[in-house]
């Protein structure tokens, strides 16, 4: 059934993840994330599954990673001094291959900053966080049906691609309540975790690979796993030969970079040949979809390409969208995050004009306006 | 013909912006139109000052907050030193409410229609100062907003508890008494 | 059951260890693969979990299901597998500097929640790893790596905090004593809710060449004489326990676990 409801942000991400078949949700309150672990703590109740308080971040995200291993889809909610905590137990997950889904409400920083404002400057933070090297998938919603839309997906990728999924929600968009059309789970298409169908005995749970993704059992299944944040070989015993370390850490980057057909693509608005185009995401992109629509509807050409995967950064389309224009307006909250990546990708700077704010407020349609005017001029 | 109102309330917290704005948007919405609704969170929602914002369109909504309101409702008097600058602007059918006992409008303060009520001792005379906004609903949709009072009967009913819903409808309906004279 | 039944638990194809000669976490390893064996906890719903160091690599050498989290961190992994698979025995093997010092505050939390998870600490009194530095349960004084004229700090008793924070059992014992301490683990793994087991063991390579405790065998005679049992340590003058620790049972109680106390908080 499809069920049309007024919902925030926070909430659409909620029940989104119920309907996925997440399971377990272990979390700590934070602002703006704290709704989501509030009905969390109901809804898990209601559908048979675990809600767990921890004592801080640190054990959130860990014990999320141990229900994943012990095959329940599992999640947890939080904003960026959590996300700090976070991080060493993300990198964990990426390297021991445990899907697992995190949903990332940005609040103005840096540290506690202010707590209930809004902001988009985690966008580094959220792939860089961990160290050492290694993919990560990020995706970042832009209203609250695709919130709804986007923490389904974290749930199929997270299992599909065994990896920790960032979802870049807001302060703003966690908030605000609109209308959203709920899929149930008979509508969804969910990703199932793929089991081992090998022989019990001798198994190796990271030695079986399906598109560079291992096949791994289960804790408490009757094939034997065994997990390690070490360098490990395909046994899942720690190993320190430098061709292990470097085939795993190659293939923990390739299993995801190498399969970014399969991730949300950038959505383009507006006028396909265009000279003036925004790279934008998340609520930025709503306020320039609205600047766009008015000077479309009179004045001059203008396009907009909306990123919803943001990690993998998706290259190829914004190279392909960016090379025709005269000027790109990269919209965002924060000092020109995307910016940098733009000029990553080989935009030349001078063709780039960073729409920026960093007064903890969103950007408004009438802010990309004038500076789309003035590029116009 | 109209079809796009934005809506901000504002006042102290503890007078019912996010609850009436939420109730506004949900009857928008049982009555087909889109909507979006936020409010401030923090401090603000706990005395100081607190707003709530609604759209309601039978367009698509782009963008969901509201940068400039048409319809704004002012409940005390430090929302006029917030609102300052948009008061000062253009007020081409931009519509101000204001609650005439805590609110009262300052002298050349604005050129937009403004419309004075006594909202807030309205609500403490029937319910509680906390159904202030509801109050200001009932005001809205007999004036501007062409929403079916049964919707708002039904918004309410979905936000309280049967008793509190009661008290609340009769806000509601004493806002649009309020509004015929 | 016959001794070699803890074969099953044990990587025997991977020995020798990495651990140095005289270290006890292998010792300790094969107490917990005894008690395994005489439950007869099948490997396949058992699960060692271990934190970060010396006895961190214990997992390399087990046959079960083997988790090996972040530094200090096992517990809340643990607690996470636990409450969605109820039916694995899982035991916790750390280190004193994972339990006590990083790991402090899910060591106490999981304590007060009482979930279902056996925890062992080796507790060689520093951290062998990285090079013998003092952990929070090096003797007040000690000589370490980090306190070259004596540890200026305090130490805590990780067994009385166990029993404050709401664990069902606690005991300690030593390397030396390999009966009791196979037994200690064995009640401790027939324990439901939060069970902890102390285990002093020697650091050949750091602690006891710092703190001037002689060769392996000097260690494991300081162990039979300073480590006395608490029955006899309670009796003593307050001046005289400053010479001796005590080994033990401290706790052994039945209060609800967590899944069973979430189960009636939130069903019943």
């Amino acid at each position: 059934m499809t069920i049309k409801k007024l919902l925030t942000g926070n909430d659409a991400c909620t029940y989104a993840a119920i309907n996925a078949g997440a399971r377990f949700f272990a979390g700590y309150p934070i602002t703006p994330a704290t709704e989501i672990v509030e009905l969390c703590s109901e809804l898990m109740t209601d559908y048979n599954g675990i809600f767990i308080q921890m004592e801080d971040e640190i054990a959130s995200i860990a014990a999320v990673i141990g229900a994943s291993l012990g095959g329940t889809k599992a999640f947890t909610a939080t904003s960026g001094p959590g996300l700090a905590l976070m991080s060493e137990n993300i990198g964990f997950a990426a390297m021991a291959e445990v899907p697992c889904v995190i949903i990332n409400v940005q609040r103005y920083g840096p540290s506690t900053g202010i707590a209930t404002k809004f902001s988009q400057s985690d966008v580094m933070t959220v792939r860089w966080g961990s160290p050492g090297d290694h993919s990560l998938i990020v995706l970042a919603p832009s209203s609250v049906q695709d919130s709804y839309d986007l923490t389904v997906e974290a749930f199929n990728l997270s299992e599909r691609f065994r990896t920790p999924v960032i979802l870049l929600s807001d302060a703003a968009l966690a908030h605000v309540r609109e209308k959203v059309e709920i899929r149930e789970p008979g509508e969804l298409d969910l990703y199932q975790r793929k089991k081992p169908s090998n022989p019990v005995d001798g198994y190796l749970p990271y030695g079986t690979l399906h598109n560079d993704v291992p096949v791994m059992s289960n804790f408490g299944d009757e094939h034997i796993l065994r997990v390690t944040g070490l360098v490990h070989q395909a046994s899942g015993y720690s190993s320190d030969n430098p061709r292990i370390a470097e085939e795993l850490v190659q293939r923990l980057a390739r299993k995801i970079d190498d399969y970014q057909e399969e991730l949300p693509a950038p959505l383009f608005y507006g006028n396909q040949s265009a000279e003036l185009i925004i790279v934008s995401f998340g609520i930025s992109a709503r306020a320039s979809l609205e600047a766009v629509n008015i000077v479309n509807k009179g004045g001059f050409k203008a396009g907009m390409l909306e990123l919803r995967t943001i990690w993998p950064f998706p290259r190829k389309k914004v190279k392909e969208v960016c090379s025709g224009a005269k000027k790109i307006l990269v919209v965002e909250a924060n000092h020109g995050q995307v910016r940098e990546l733009l000029i990553s990708c080989g935009i030349p700077p001078e063709k780039l004009r960073g729409v920026n704010k960093q007064n903890a407020e969103v950007i408004t349609p009438s802010e990309v306006l004038s500076a789309l005017k003035e590029e116009n001029s | 013909m109209k079809n796009t109102w934005r809506v901000i309330l504002s006042g102290s917290g503890g007078q019912g912006m996010g609850a009436a704005g939420k109730i506004l948007a949900e009857a928008a919405f049982l009555q087909g139109f889109n909507t979006a609704q936020s409010q401030t969170y923090g401090a603000g929602a706990r005395g100081d000052l607190s707003q709530s914002g609604i759209i309601i369109s039978s367009e698509d909504i782009l963008f969901p907050l509201i940068e400039k309101p048409d319809l704004l409702v002012i409940l005390n008097n430090k929302s006029y030193g917030y609102f300052a600058p948009v008061l000062n602007s253009s007020g081409n059918g931009r519509i101000l409410i204001y609650d005439q006992d805590y609110a009262p409008l300052p002298k050349d303060k604005t050129n937009w229609s403004s419309f004075g009520f006594t909202v807030v001792n309205k609500a403490r005379e029937i319910y509680s100062e906390k159904a202030a906004c509801i109050v200001v609903l009932g005001i809205l949709t007999k004036l501007w907003i062409p929403l079916e009072k049964t919707n708002i009967h039904q918004a309410i009913q979905e936000t309280f508890s049967d008793k509190t819903a009661l008290r609340n409808i009769r806000c509601f309906e004493e806002g649009l008494k309020l509004a015929e004279n | 059951m016959p001794l070699a039944d803890y074969k099953q638990y044990v990587a025997m194809d991977r020995l020798p260890s990495i651990w140095c000669p005289g270290c006890g976490n292998g010792t300790a390893l094969k107490a917990l693969a005894l008690a395994l064996a005489e439950l007869e906890i099948p490997p396949d719903k058992t699960l060692l979990a271990n934190g970060i160091g010396c006895s961190g690599r214990v997992g390399d050498y087990v046959r079960c299901h083997r988790f090996h989290g972040t530094h200090g961190r096992t517990l809340a992994f643990v607690t996470g597998i636990k409450l969605v698979r109820p039916e694995i025995k899982a035991v916790c093997f750390l280190g004193d500097g994972d339990c006590a010092a990083i790991g402090m505050s899910h060591f106490v939390h999981s304590a007060r929640r009482n979930v279902d998870i056996a925890t062992i600490v080796v507790n060689n009194f520093n951290y062998g790893m990285t090079g013998g530095q003092f952990s929070p349960l090096s003797p007040h004084n000690a000589i370490t790596s980090t306190s070259s004229s004596g540890k200026p700090e305090p130490d805590i008793d990780i067994c009385k905090l166990a029993d404050v924070a709401g664990a069902n059992y606690v005991s300690r014992t030593t390397i030396y004593h390999v009966t009791e301490m196979k037994n200690y683990i064995k009640e401790a793994l027939g324990k439901k809710g939060f069970s902890f087991v102390e285990i002093i063991s020697p650091c050949p390579t750091y602690y006891a060449r710092y703190n001037k405790l002689g060769n392996i065998i000097q260690q494991l005679e300081w162990l039979k004489d300073k480590f006395i049992p608490i029955e006899k340590y309670n009796q003593m003058e307050d001046a005289e326990k400053e010479n001796f620790f005590w080994r033990g049972r401290l706790t052994d109680r039945n209060l609800p676990d967590l899944l069973s106390a979430y189960t009636l908080g939130s069903r019943g």
